[in-house]
């Protein structure tokens, strides 16, 4: 029965949250961002060596794939759980659903995998076309190195949307909430856009720790997991934390960002929440 | 006071920082239709967000059918119903679909025969029922809320301002559902509204509320037994003896003869209304008309603040 309730909500929050012209808007966004991170296999290889290659390229291709739909994502994800949570509270949904007998967890859940879950199908979805288009003979691979963004690009979202959550929650208001998780999800977004390398050899040793941001770490974890963008031992930057720490220590810290905000907002929704106004 | 309680405040304080919105607050909810009266600011809409659990009070105990209403919040949902100011429904759904996700929500089993003959209870028209919310006028949204608190056969309906956007014959319709409701089902009303000669025609239970306090509960005639006066003017031929015999009743606290009409202040408005038909007979009078200044519930309210 409980089951039977939440699809039911889930499926009107979806048509609400989804309505025109979101889903076009965000469509639109990730086949821009994906467009530009298409790189076709140019190189001739030895046949011994293709197969090798071939893996590399998939990849790598889908690992600039994620990290280029990241911004669409953290922007979509950021309006959009503001835009559920905050003006539901402000036009009086929240209350309404409130005041029906069902249960505050099944109601902050439903919300939020309302929104978090189409993003990170859709991200995954991208990467899969995009890639595949270029590597079309081995769709096996393709598939499978995907799967891979489809929980990186879930637990940075599960990051996102938790913010949005506090944002919404604290401010209450719609436009400055969406203004307020924008902004700061942009602050977490854009140390992805610093070349590490090329800042530690400017002697700034803070991007040594960049790596560690929540969405440097969820990369990071995306390129360790498929064996991408690895360098010498003698590489001058071989013994920064991106490289000396293990995938499994990062797939920590993404998991560990992953809750951080969430799990506290849930237990704060179920337990102390009010409808104040 | 005699009532069926069926809820009950204790005491009960709610703050938001710096602001008192309910401030030992106690009151009885009755079997019946009640009328929460109050300023703005006065904390009605506080009171029925906490009857929901929406809201924890900071000190005391609100209950309402015999449970908690922050612990017991989820039972106490599926036995009450609720119509807000602010109406919000699933704007891309029809009134029919978003009626059908709510009974879900509510685990009402209303088959859509029943969901459709609620529909027509509130006097939806019958061409809205497919079509989206967001082409709703005022009108037909607030009737749409008021058939989503009727579901699930609730025990206790809690409606805020039901009929502020709605024309007058329509918001005497709904009053008059509501009567029915009350008479025919056994549903409880607590109706919180501005426009009291409308509460006043349907409610038997008064709950008048200021600044998060209770200023009085009852039904008129008891709020009336305090100090209170009301105005009325009396047309009456002749005049003079039946001014003659009025002065003379406990009930009368001042009168005056203007323009051949007689203008009482009663301090007792339910002695009054019983004993000027037998004073009129005794002076072989007749009776052209009795107006109130302002009517009961009004003339108890501005008391009751005042007072405070």
């Amino acid at each position: 029965m409980s089951f039977q309730v939440g699809l039911a909500l889930l499926k009107a929050e979806l048509g609400k949250v989804w309505a025109r012209p979101i889903l076009e808007i965000t469509v639109a966004l990730m086949s821009v961002m994906s467009i530009a991170s298409i790189k076709p296999l140019t190189e001739i290889y030895g046949q011994s060596k293709f197969s090798v290659a071939f893996q590399s390229a998939v990849a790598e291709s889908v690992s600039t794939t994620v990290a280029s739909l990241l911004l669409p994502l953290v922007i979509m994800c950021a309006v959009l759980m503001s835009l559920s949570f905050a003006r539901d509270y402000e036009q009086g949904m929240m209350q309404s659903l409130l005041s029906v007998p069902v249960s505050r967890k099944l109601l902050f859940t439903v919300k939020f995998v309302a929104v978090v879950l189409p993003l990170a199908l859709l991200s995954w979805g991208f990467t899969l076309f995009f890639v595949g288009i270029t590597f079309y003979s081995n769709p096996w691979l393709v598939l499978q190195f995907s799967f891979y963004a489809l929980s990186v690009s879930f637990l940075s979202l599960m990051f996102c949307g938790g913010l949005g959550v506090l944002i919404s929650l604290a401010i209450k208001r719609t436009l400055p909430s969406v203004l307020t998780a924008l902004l700061t999800n942009f602050f977490f977004w854009f140390p992805t856009t610093i070349n590490m390398e090329f800042a530690l050899r400017e002697g700034a040793s803070y991007a040594n720790y960049l790596c560690l941001t929540p969405y440097n770490g969820s990369l990071t974890f995306l390129n360790k997991l498929l064996n991408v963008g690895q360098v010498s031992s003698f590489s001058p930057i071989a013994n920064s934390l991106q490289y000396t720490l293990s995938s499994g220590s990062f797939g920590g810290l993404v998991v560990f960002y992953a809750c951080i905000v969430v799990v506290p907002m849930f237990v704060y929704f179920c337990r102390r929440f009010e409808i104040r106004e | 006071m005699s009532c069926k309680v069926i809820g009950e405040f204790k005491s009960v304080t709610k703050r938001f920082g710096a602001t008192v919105a309910l401030d030992g607050l106690n009151l009885k909810i009755c079997h019946g239709i009640n009328g929460l009266v109050g300023p703005n600011g006065a904390g009605k809409t506080t009171a029925i967000r906490l009857c929901f659990g929406l809201i924890k009070p900071n000190a005391g105990s609100a209950k309402l059918f015999g449970l908690d209403c922050w612990r017991d919040s989820y039972t106490i949902r599926s036995r009450a119903g609720v119509l807000y100011e602010k109406l919000a429904f699933y704007d891309n759904l029809s009134g029919l679909e978003q009626l059908k996700l709510m009974a879900k929500l509510k685990g009402a089993s209303n088959p859509l025969v029943e969901l459709k003959e609620l529909l027509r209870l509130v006097e939806l028209d019958e061409a809205a029922y497919d079509r989206r919310i967001r082409g709703y006028s005022a009108g037909m949204r607030q009737r749409l809320g008021l058939a989503q608190a009727l579901l699930g056969n609730p025990e206790l309906v809690f409606l805020d301002e039901p009929t502020s956007n709605l024309d007058p014959l329509n918001r005497a319709k709904i009053l008059e559902l509501i009567t029915i409701l009350n008479k025919e089902k056994g549903i409880s009303f607590l109706i919180s509204s501005h426009i009291l000669p409308e509460l006043e025609r349907v409610c038997n239970n008064f709950i008048l509320m200021d600044k998060g306090k209770l200023l009085r509960q009852g039904a008129i005639g008891q709020m009336f037994d305090k100090d209170s006066t009301t105005k009325f003017i009396v047309k009456v031929h002749p005049v003079k003896p039946v001014a003659t015999l009025l002065k003379n009743e406990v009930c009368i606290e001042n009168l005056s003869i203007v323009d051949d009409c007689l203008h009482v202040s009663v301090r007792n408005v339910g002695l009054f209304k019983q004993r000027l038909p037998l004073l009129i007979s005794q002076a072989n009078a007749s009776l052209d008309e009795v107006k109130m200044v302002e009517s009961d519930l009004e003339a108890v309210f501005k008391l009751a603040v005042k007072e405070a």
